[in-house]
């Protein structure tokens, strides 16, 4: 075998491992937004580009299921997996009558095109059946975030 | 012999069949043939090694050629995968901002109108957000 087969073989190998290691850093949870995404019932966002800038975020993705009770225990199970994980560095679960309300959790940073970005997890029960999955990625301090969702009265 | 000669007449004449022809390679191959056909030897001879070179030629070339194939479209595939890692690299880790655009899907529809994203994602932010309320019952629980 030639040695630019070698390279080009050892290039491939590389950019897999890469793609590998990528997909391995993401929860269970994002499954949630594909799996779901586009269900009746459930309104899906997606921001890309300058609209994140103003909010110093790199990735946002929100699912707001009008009837969160098909989906809810493998929602559930899947903040659940992402708690256990040492993927969490900070967490804040409301359960109310072994129902899960409410969970804010910040997860271990990344770091991508060389810089370090924080990732949060949302999720929130509204009024009746409608809940609320949020997935954050950006430079956004914890602070900024609370402060971004306090609602004042 | 006299079959020989007339078989070299004929092949001179073009009209022997090829197992016509084998037999007078093999007739020079094998051995002694009358002096007056010698000067027909280097011909026949050679013909002869000729045609076995061609044919341990032929058994090889496939071979070799399959080799070749495969490894030309093994590069071929590997130059491929190797283009589209590039190609979604870039597009995914170097280029600022990717070249995805924001969108919304209600109902399994999907709709790219800026000011409808915005409003979906405030909405939902909303949806998660908090009062002091909120706070206050995270901190003291009402007792059930």
């Amino acid at each position: 075998m030639k040695l630019n087969d070698l390279k080009l073989i050892g290039f491939v190998l590389l950019a897999c491992l890469s793609l590998s290691l990528r997909a391995q850093e993401g929860l269970e949870i994002a499954r949630v937004f594909t799996k779901y995404g586009n269900a009746k019932g459930v309104t899906q966002v997606e921001l890309n580009g300058e609209i994140l800038a103003s909010y110093r975020m790199d990735t946002y993705r929100s699912l707001v299921f009008e009837d969160v009770t098909p989906y809810a225990r493998e929602i559930e199970g899947c903040l659940e997996d992402a708690v256990r994980s040492s993927q969490v560095r900070k967490r804040q679960l409301v359960n109310q009558s072994g129902i899960l309300q409410s969970a804010y959790l910040q997860l271990a940073d990344v770091r991508r095109k060389g810089r370090k970005l924080q990732r949060y997890l949302l999720f929130k029960r509204g009024g009746k059946k409608k809940a609320t999955l949020i997935y954050i990625e950006g430079r956004l301090s914890e602070k900024e975030l609370m402060d971004m969702l306090y609602k004042k009265p | 012999m006299d079959r020989l000669d007339e078989l070299i007449n004929r092949y001179f004449d073009g009209q022997t069949t090829c197992a016509e022809e084998r037999l007078i390679r093999q007739a020079f191959a094998q051995g002694s043939v009358p002096d007056e056909l010698e000067v027909y030897r280097p011909l026949f001879t050679g013909l002869d090694k000729l045609s076995e070179r061609h044919t341990h030629a032929g058994d090889a070339k496939p071979a070799r050629r399959r080799r070749g194939l495969c490894s030309l479209r093994l590069r071929y595939w590997a130059g491929g995968v190797a283009a589209g890692l590039a190609l979604y690299l870039v597009l995914t880790r170097i280029l600022p901002g990717g070249t995805a655009e924001s969108y919304v899907v209600i109902d399994g529809k999907r709709y790219t109108d800026p000011m409808l994203v915005q409003a979906k994602a405030r909405e939902a932010l909303g949806n998660v957000s908090y009062t002091d309320e909120e706070l206050s019952n995270l901190l003291f629980p009402l007792e059930p």
